[in-house]
């Protein structure tokens, strides 16, 4: 493929992990440090950049796709806060179609429209579904698309799980030009063991956290005014951290391949933690000293 | 384990699904594919010979799936083409076959069927997208789902005939002499005072598949047909009986007649006079041709490249009847079915033939014929090319056999014996004639 206009960047995480929030800050926070930055929701629901735009109407990909009429590159995006240009993939109603497709098909089409000649950015983000639950999913990882891809997660087990099958995807499609890991985003970290869960599953994967966001009523607040936290509290500590994260992210490449754990290991692994995070909460005096 | 077959003979589950049906007169399908797998299936069966049916080629209904309806799903594009294909053209049974794309992306298929019969059309659907199987696999389940599928859209009757009995396993253009065989065991059946449901030979239709629940027996030719078999026994009680081959030659349609009217308490003297009929007419024209064999065939190996129920009734008769010398029988259609390796059809092989393989991998088949020293091959026309372009010579006895005509000639029974003794005794005599003249040709060069 022709070379690549900006830097590339795909998000991944469970489902209701924050990935939105956080891509639409982190998209937030360079367009205000200057950058010219595109987001592109990767997801069916098509809400991923709803706080960048203050909710407004944005007709999705796919649905201009269906319509089989010609489609315009203004048809399918909208200019949100300091102009981070605002496109949604879109997808089938749910337990229809394929959406793995439709996301393929989606990133070809927005190749065809030369958006990123036309726009140049220097940073394009895409927010991807949560877990790769299909070769559809991975399309954003693969192909040379895009070189780099965070995850985002908290210390909930099923979040780690998902991020995990994410670093399985990158293992694979790496070695043949697909994009590697820039690392994880721990987000709603809360006081006590969560960062050190975070912290030990990515020691083992051989892997680096990109920064910390820690739960905040702050980031719930700018979410129902239909803002990002840096356009709606950007005098906050949270909104600090975001910048902080977006710096990191534009700055960082230091890339790699992960180890991600066998199904047996991340079990061991999670029961391991299951029984210190069970001394800890039970008052055991020992499992508080291990972490 | 991951394979690489070279020149795979048999098609995919669709395949032997649309070939299945093409041949029941009344029968729509409608295939919900995107653009290519009807017409890849009929360019595959034109190109070895084998016959057009009302709606094969581009007379396929497809709904010819694009991108857009992979993403957003193809229920709705297949309720149209549904309704478009009812509006112009009439059939006995409308049926819908799906394909690997509609069912990877999880269509729903069933909804669409079910909401077309409620409008009272006579449509059924058969899920057997490609990916499940070869073509084999396609008529035992399309048949089946036929027989199951029936009664959602016509009265089926409830009295019993005694004397009907329903053929199932000889599969529709994968053997390549279906139509001429299904008429000749037909023709033995009514002999004995039966009735006999072919599903795919001349006269049948779908009144066949709504019969063939009142049947007293239905037989299976090969492993093929036990699925459709059980399926009427099951739901109503039709007893099977299961044979690894059809009857070919006198000694084995005798044992095959007897057994039938055993089943179904048809009279021996009925059995008797038509055993000896049949006999008297297979051994007049046998005698005109011993002289042949004697002199010309006796000394031929062999090597017979073929499904399995072909294998077994093609060399058994050459051996029994001419006593062929039968080198190596290459099994082409056991790949997806992972029987264990001794059963009874492989204790019969091994009386047949010195050696026994189990492959359709054009590779491999040339490898075992090239290294056991093979005169001529009874295969489809991919063993007989040869690498330097020249054709071995032998007799087309499996799909696919290219430049061919065929017609309702037979090769089980007993006319289709003798055609099949004739047709084996002509292509040794045409490889010992070309022998002769490059031997004479050798001899005006060198010799004098």
């Amino acid at each position: 493929m022709a070379e690549r206009i900006g830097k590339h960047i795909a998000i991944y995480g469970k489902g209701g992990i924050g990935k939105s929030t956080t891509t639409s800050n982190i998209s937030a926070a360079l367009a205000e440090a200057g950058y010219r930055v595109i987001q592109i929701g990767c997801d069916p629901k098509s809400d991923s950049t709803n706080t960048l735009r203050g909710n407004n109407y944005l007709p999705t990909v796919l649905d201009s796709l269906r319509e089989g009429n010609k489609i315009h590159l203004d048809d399918i995006s909208v200019k949100g806060f300091k102009g981070v240009l605002c496109i949604e993939s879109g997808g089938p109603v749910p337990g229809v179609g394929c959406a793995g497709r439709g996301i393929n098909a989606s990133v070809n089409l927005l190749q065809e429209l030369n958006l990123f000649e036309e726009f140049k950015p220097d940073f394009v983000l895409y927010d991807v579904l949560g877990d790769v639950v299909c070769g559809g999913f991975a399309v954003p990882i693969r192909d040379g698309i895009t070189d780099r891809a965070y995850v985002v997660s908290s210390s909930d087990f099923m979040a780690i799980y998902a991020a995990n099958n994410l670093f399985k995807a990158i293992n694979k499609y790496a070695p043949t030009g697909g994009a590697k890991l820039g690392g994880v985003i721990a987000n709603s970290i809360t006081a006590g063991y969560s960062k050190s869960i975070i912290d030990d599953f990515t020691s083992k994967t051989g892997t680096s956290v990109a920064g910390y966001v820690n739960r905040s009523i702050v980031v719930q607040q700018s979410e129902l005014y239909g803002k990002t936290v840096i356009e709606a509290n950007p005098t906050s500590e949270q909104a600090d951290i975001y910048r902080n994260l977006a710096k990191h992210i534009a700055e960082n490449e230091d890339l790699v391949v992960p180890s991600p754990l066998g199904a047996g290991e991340l079990r061991d692994w999670a029961r391991e933690w299951g029984d210190k995070i069970y001394n800890l909460e039970s008052g055991v005096v020992a499992g508080a000293e291990v972490i | 384990m991951q394979t690489c077959v070279k020149s795979p003979r048999n098609g995919c589950a669709l395949h032997g699904v649309l070939q299945t049906v093409q041949a029941i007169n009344g029968v729509v399908p409608i295939v919900h594919s995107n653009s290519g797998c009807a017409i890849q299936s009929y360019l595959s069966n034109k190109s070895s010979g084998l016959d057009n049916t009302y709606f094969t080629g581009q007379n396929v209904f497809s709904t010819d799936a694009q991108e857009r309806h992979i993403i957003f799903g193809g229920a709705s594009r297949l309720r149209e083409q549904i309704k478009n294909t009812i509006k112009v053209v009439n059939g006995d049974l409308y049926i819908v076959l799906n394909s690997c794309v509609s069912a990877m992306v999880g269509d729903d298929v069933e909804a669409m069927t079910r909401e077309s019969r409620e409008q009272g059309e006579t449509i059924i659907e058969s899920l057997t997208a490609g990916l499940h199987g070869d073509s084999h696999y396609g008529y035992e389940s399309v048949v089946t789902d036929i027989i199951k599928k029936l009664p959602l859209v016509v009265n089926i009757p409830e009295e019993k005939n005694d004397k009907l009995v329903n053929i199932f396993g000889i599969l529709p253009k994968e053997d390549i002499y279906y139509r001429g065989n299904l008429a000749e065991i037909k023709r033995i059946l009514e002999g004995i005072g039966l009735s006999v449901n072919t599903f795919f030979s001349y006269g049948n239709g779908v009144e066949e598949f709504k019969n063939a629940s009142t049947a007293a027996l239905s037989i299976s030719f090969s492993r093929w047909g036990n699925a459709p078999a059980k399926a009427l026994e099951e739901l109503y009680g039709v007893k099977n009986v299961e044979f690894s081959n059809v009857p070919t030659g006198p000694i084995e349609v005798a044992e095959f007649v007897r057994k039938i009217a055993a089943e179904l308490g048809v009279s021996s003297d009925v059995v008797d006079a038509f055993v000896e009929k049949e006999e008297k007419e297979f051994d007049y024209y046998y005698q005109g041709v011993i002289d042949d064999f004697y002199n010309e065939a006796g000394s031929k190996s062999l090597a017979i490249v073929a499904d399995e129920s072909v294998a077994i009734r093609v060399g058994g008769f050459l051996k029994r009847y001419i006593g062929a010398d039968i080198k190596t029988i290459i099994v082409t259609d056991r790949v997806s079915k992972k029987e264990s390796s001794d059963d009874s059809e492989n204790d019969v092989l091994n009386t047949i033939a010195n050696e026994v393989y189990y492959t359709q991998d054009g590779k491999e088949i040339s490898d075992i014929l090239s290294n056991n020293n093979i005169e001529l091959v009874l295969g489809s026309s991919l063993d007989r090319n040869l690498a330097n372009g020249k054709k071995r010579t032998g007799l087309d006895i499996s799909f696919p056999a290219y430049n061919k005509a065929i017609v309702n000639k037979s090769y089980v029974g007993i006319r289709g014996a003798l055609t099949l003794l004739e047709d084996y005794l002509t292509v040794v005599k045409e490889d010992n004639h070309a022998k002769e003249l490059e031997l004479l040709e050798y001899i005006g060069q060198n010799v004098g």
